[in-house]
């Protein structure tokens, strides 16, 4: 439920930015995707946070990452206990 | 020994796989798969060219599809069936092929396979366990002189290759890193070919961060399944290896991979099985095998099995592969050293996707030839009492990569997906609407452009060169269709940079 809840949000911000926008865990080098909205760039994407073992990417020519990462901290802040590191 | 007993008892978990049947039965109906293929004999050439267009949808086809495919006589209906295959492949993957090389650490095995050079009786088998320094020579040879970054580690059933041994081992892979001519080589994915493991191992290998987990099921025929792995083995319990792919999603390992060894049985039984497998895996999961293998069984030492009654001629093989093309049409097909160069030529214009090179199977095999300084010392003989089976095509990675150039492809060492997320339903979505493909192009010229630069020989490196002008024009050319110019600029700095000694830059 969280999950397809994440996805509309995610689809939301991606469309606002012009960006594609993923977030996905860590696990050694392995990044798994998670969850994420928004069409491909076909451009490298930036890991443009951490929330715990989560990354949070993006991929397009928006430079507004840290507006970004507040929208996606402030949805998952909804669900979840985040303690700030 | 009575160790050893002690751990073989504590492998199976069956509540982790009965939870997945339904009333008692797996998800290979034997019947039912003969059924399909007698139902749908002596198809109508309208009927199979529908169904060729049905796997441009990149869908998953129907067993009775597959099956009618498989029927199919008409010599002309193939060649439009083989060449629908190699479209499919150029759709989803564009013209790269993805190289990487096995690892063999462990040759310890708890199993008694009738047809495998390492089962237990063979007593003419000399049982090697690499040392975590034996790991990192062999990965210093791969990453350092050979030019890999992909590797697919192999691992015996056996205590002293379990769950822990393997973390290690993968762990130390990914730690070496070797001066190379202009940069830095070193392994960026491990894939894992190991027994059928329990959800709490697979979790362990999941957060050392490995790519693709792969256990193949041997044969899907049940009854041939339990002649050849004796009673009382481990690998005799079918179900805990068919549900394997299922417990490593539901470990969060998302890039999973099966195979069959063709050979066992019928091929025609084993191909309607794969997709019944990559069918069921999709409507549990939403998530449909990462890659297929398809190895044909090969001479073992002292092999009890009978490799004439299911061979499968080159003929049939091709049509194997073409007909798994098309049924799991997304899909990563793997072609392996396994088979001898003649055979790949002709394999991999078929949907071919990865193949490996430089291929050494024996326990440490990689530092004692690759570690020799002259290639004259180089020159050895396969020895069968180290290593599984015999491997039909041991060219360096050089003449593979070469003659890859010469037939079109160009080589990637691409490994960019799991490292930003492109796994899972996220892979799955992306190679269904064609997009994996985009990526596979851009990151193929740059990494090709490293192994050029750090491995090549000059020759190859000409041709190399050749062949990225042409690649860069063909992206170049996709603006603005699929590219955006900042796609382009993006790949003309990154190539420049890597050209200067810079590494490990990828979309």
């Amino acid at each position: 439920m969280e999950k397809e809840i994440f996805t509309s949000e995610f689809e939301k911000i991606a469309k606002v930015h012009d960006v594609r926008l993923w977030i996905a865990e860590k696990l050694g080098r392995r990044w798994s995707y998670v969850t994420g909205g928004g069409n491909e760039k076909f451009l490298p994407a930036r890991l443009i946070g951490q929330i715990g073992n989560y990354g949070v990417f993006i991929e397009g020519e928006n430079l507004d990452d840290k507006e970004i990462f507040a929208n996606v901290h402030e949805i998952l802040s909804r669900f979840f206990d985040i303690k700030e590191d | 020994m009575r160790t050893e007993a002690r751990w073989i008892d504590n492998v199976i978990k069956k509540e982790e796989y009965e939870k997945y049947m339904n009333n008692g039965k797996d998800f290979i109906n034997d019947d039912e798969i003969w059924e399909k293929i007698k139902n749908n004999k002596d198809p109508e050439a309208q009927k199979v060219r529908g169904i060729i267009q049905k796997s441009f949808t990149l869908e998953l086809l129907s067993p009775d599809d597959t099956a009618t495919l498989l029927n199919v006589k008409d010599p002309q209906l193939w060649d439009e069936i083989f060449d629908a295959a190699g479209q499919l492949k150029r759709k989803v993957y564009d013209n790269r092929i993805v190289t990487f090389a096995p690892l063999y650490c462990s040759n310890f095995c708890v199993n008694n396979c009738l047809y495998c050079g390492f089962r237990s009786d063979n007593k003419d088998e000399k049982r090697l366990k690499l040392t975590l320094d034996d790991v990192r020579k062999e990965t210093e040879v791969l990453a350092g002189k050979i030019g890999h970054k992909r590797l697919v580690v192999v691992y015996g059933e056996h205590p002293v290759s379990d769950v822990n041994y393997m973390a290690d081992t993968i762990r130390t892979i990914y730690d070496v890193k070797v001066k190379t001519r202009k940069g830095i080589g070193e392994i960026r994915r491990v894939n894992v070919n190991a027994a059928p493991m329990s959800v709490e191992d697979l979790r362990i290998l999941k957060d050392v961060g490995v790519g693709t987990y792969q256990v193949f099921q041997e044969t899907y025929n049940h009854k041939i399944y339990s002649e050849v792995h004796p009673k009382g083995t481990l690998k005799a319990n079918y179900q805990w290896r068919l549900y394997s792919m299922h417990r490593a999603l539901e470990a969060g390992i998302d890039d999973v991979a099966i195979g069959a060894l063709f050979g066992l049985y019928d091929w025609r039984f084993e191909v309607m099985a794969m997709l019944y497998h990559a069918i069921e895996l999709e409507s549990k999961f939403g998530i449909g095998p990462h890659t297929v293998s398809f190895p044909r069984l090969e001479e073992a030492q002292n092999s009890l099995f009978d490799t004439q009654k299911y061979k499968v001629s080159d003929e049939d093989f091709k049509k194997l592969v073409a007909v798994l093309r098309l049924s799991i049409p997304y899909t990563g097909m793997i072609l392996t050293a396994r088979e001898p160069a003649k055979v790949r030529r002709e394999i991999l214009p078929i949907g071919i996707t990865q193949t490996d090179a430089s291929t050494r199977i024996g326990i440490g095999a990689y530092s004692e030839i690759y570690g020799a300084e002259k290639m004259s010392e180089r020159e050895e003989n396969q020895d069968l009492g180290k290593q599984q089976f015999m491997i039909g095509d041991p060219r360096d990675l050089d003449d593979v990569v070469h003659e890859l150039a010469e037939m079109g492809y160009i080589t990637s060492f691409c490994t960019a997906g799991y490292r930003c997320g492109r796994t899972g339903t996220n892979i799955m979505t992306l190679l269904k609407s064609e997009k994996e493909g985009q990526f596979c192009k851009l990151n193929a010229i740059l990494t090709f452009r490293e192994w050029l630069d750090d491995f090549a020989s000059d020759e190859t490196k000409k041709l190399g060169e050749e062949l990225i002008k042409k690649e860069m024009e063909e992206v170049r050319s996709r603006i603005p269709k699929i590219y955006s110019k900042k796609t382009v600029t993006t790949l003309e700095d990154y190539h420049e940079r890597i050209k200067n000694g810079e590494r490990d830059l990828y979309f």
